[in-house]
């Protein structure tokens, strides 16, 4: 059977928020070094990749590998019924239909569990090479969000550009253009308040502002993100959940104009 | 305007010798003169080209310098045969070619391949089917495309992106002005009633108008793709509805110039054995459950390959 007691479900919630924009359904694959999920949005252009490690959880037991596909408009309708101290432990027989998740309140006084059905969803699983990146930007997750929001509102897509000077983030519309430059700010008090860019050469490519929108939805799980950039290979934007794990997302960069 | 026509010069191959090969044609005369600076071999060129309606091939004329395009209809009403000084020609078949806006036929072109990406125009009429589509470049009405696409980029790269508000408003312009000519002519719209030919009425008013309006809508249509004449409709604030007598223009609007085109295609049978993707509808009908967040992001992702190009499938 497999058993994992979270001592937070307003992570798990949290997680939940930051995917269900982008995916309708998905597979939750368990195994003894934890919970992985692995899936393509429906335009199959992004791609998102969640990783729960079972050291982060208070209990966790995984007798046999163990694929749950669940519909996460569902999953969350379940995670709105926790309160945000809630503790929560997900539960499933080995060849369950059903999974179950029963919410704790801090002092026990109220137990809650729901069973939910699962699906059967057949997915591919896509082996994602091991990348040496071009640039390598860390930044206060909030800003990025803030960036995103800000310049969805001029176009459709955002020029990320990445040079030694700073990383410049571009767009233009029909009403004009935007841009947002950012320098490297090397603060060592506080690490996830700075911007630090570690670039080997180079780098400008362009991305749509719907999908990286999508990703800002991570941002309240971690203070920063990073973001990798590469030409020709997609744009990793990676969220650390602290002491769990990571959430990933890869998106493919837009083809430029000028090629067609 | 494109409906009235010059009174036509009678124009017949003169190939006697093989009566199934001559054709009795109708050609408006401009189509035959020659601008003074062309010197070619003058004479106007028959071509076959995808239909903007249907996607299938159809009939063109070409004029010596291909700056002007007309479209080729065969008139047939089966019980008919020619003179022609003293032979008999038993094919009836009557063909006639109105100038047609070279902007219809480029119409399709743009709407599959430059809603998100300006395309050189030299390169989006390149047609394999119908190599014949680039003599369109050199049309003189292609230098109004600046009224449904908005170039990009430099003069000379000449690229093009559609632009739908744009077409929608040219669109409404031309089917204003047909409606207007459907006036001016005193044509009976009302098919479904009958109404002496003779019999003028004496006011005009207002619901007059949309009629008159949806009627020239029917024949715009005949020139559009289905889904971009349905969006047509809606921007010339023409109710849904479709009234009987309407139905009645459609219907017949719609099989009429195929079947007349079906029997040009058999004299041209190179090109008629082509199988069309056109014919597919251009944007896939999309589930009804999708909803406004899945269209944004399906537009976002055009542009971009695919995630699992990148990576290997495990």
């Amino acid at each position: 059977m497999f058993e994992a007691r979270l001592a937070s479900s307003a992570t798990f919630k949290k997680v939940l928020d930051a995917i269900k924009d982008l995916l309708n359904e998905a597979s939750f694959d368990c195994s003894d070094a934890g919970i992985q999920l692995q899936a393509m949005d429906n335009s199959h252009v992004s791609l998102v990749s969640l990783n729960l490690k079972s050291d982060g959880f208070e209990k966790y037991r995984c007798d046999r590998n163990l694929t749950m596909g669940m519909n996460l408009a569902s999953l969350s309708k379940v995670f709105r019924c926790s309160g945000s101290d809630d503790t929560v432990t997900i539960k499933a027989q080995d060849d369950a239909d059903t999974v179950t998740f029963m919410f704790e309140a801090k002092k026990q006084e109220k137990i809650s569990d729901y069973e939910m059905k699962l699906m059967n969803l057949d997915q591919e699983h896509l082996g994602i090479p091991e990348t040496e990146f071009s640039c390598i930007i860390k930044l206060p997750s909030g800003e990025f969000a803030r960036i995103v929001r800000d310049l969805s509102q001029f176009g459709e897509s955002i020029v990320i550009s990445c040079t030694k000077e700073g990383v410049k983030f571009s767009t233009q519309g029909d009403i004009g253009t935007g841009n947002v430059k950012l320098a490297q700010t090397n603060n060592f008090d506080k690490e996830d308040q700075s911007v630090i860019i570690d670039m080997q050469e180079p780098v400008s490519l362009t991305f749509s502002c719907e999908y990286l929108n999508s990703f800002t939805k991570a941002t309240p799980l971690s203070n920063q993100v990073t973001l990798s950039l590469c030409d020709n290979v997609p744009l990793v934007v990676e969220y650390q959940i602290p002491d769990l794990g990571h959430l990933k997302y890869y998106l493919a960069p837009k083809i430029e104009e000028d090629e067609n | 305007m494109p409906r009235v026509k010059a009174s036509p010069k009678k124009c017949i191959k003169s190939n006697l010798q093989q009566p199934a090969n001559s054709w009795v044609f109708l050609l408006k005369g401009e189509a035959l003169e020659l601008s003074e600076q062309y010197t070619g071999s003058g004479t106007p060129d028959i071509v076959t080209l995808r239909h903007p309606n249907t996607g299938e091939s159809a009939v063109f004329l070409f004029s010596p310098a291909n700056n002007s395009v007309q479209e080729v209809l065969t008139f047939n009403d089966g019980k008919r045969s020619w003179f022609i000084d003293e032979t008999v020609k038993s094919d009836g078949k009557m063909k006639l070619s109105t100038p047609i806006d070279p902007i219809f036929l480029v119409l399709p072109y743009l709407r599959k391949y430059c809603i998100t990406h300006a395309v050189p125009l030299d390169q989006l009429l390149r047609d394999e089917e119908f190599p014949e589509t680039e003599r369109l470049l050199k049309s003189s009405g292609l230098n109004y495309l600046g009224l449904i696409a908005d170039r990009k980029g430099d003069e000379e790269l000449n690229a093009y992106k559609y632009n739908e508000e744009k077409t929608l408003n040219w669109l409404k312009k031309k089917t204003e002005r047909v409606s207007e000519i459907l006036k001016q002519k005193n044509i009976h719209i009302n098919s479904g009633a009958a109404v002496s030919a003779n019999f003028v009425k004496g006011s005009k008013n207002d619901s007059d108008n949309d009629s008159y309006l949806r009627y020239a809508h029917g024949i715009v249509s005949e020139y559009l793709m289905d889904d971009l004449s349905q969006k047509l409709l809606k921007f010339l604030n023409l109710p849904e509805e479709v009234s009987p007598q309407n139905l009645k223009r459609k219907s017949l609007a719609t099989p009429g110039p195929e079947a007349k085109k079906s029997k040009i295609e058999e004299d041209n049978k190179g090109s008629s054995s082509n199988v069309l993707d056109l014919s597919k509808p251009e944007i896939k009908p999309k589930p009804l459950t999708l909803s406004a967040k899945d269209k944004a992001r399906v537009k976002a992702a055009s542009g971009s390959k695919s995630i699992s190009s990148f990576f290997k499938k495990s």
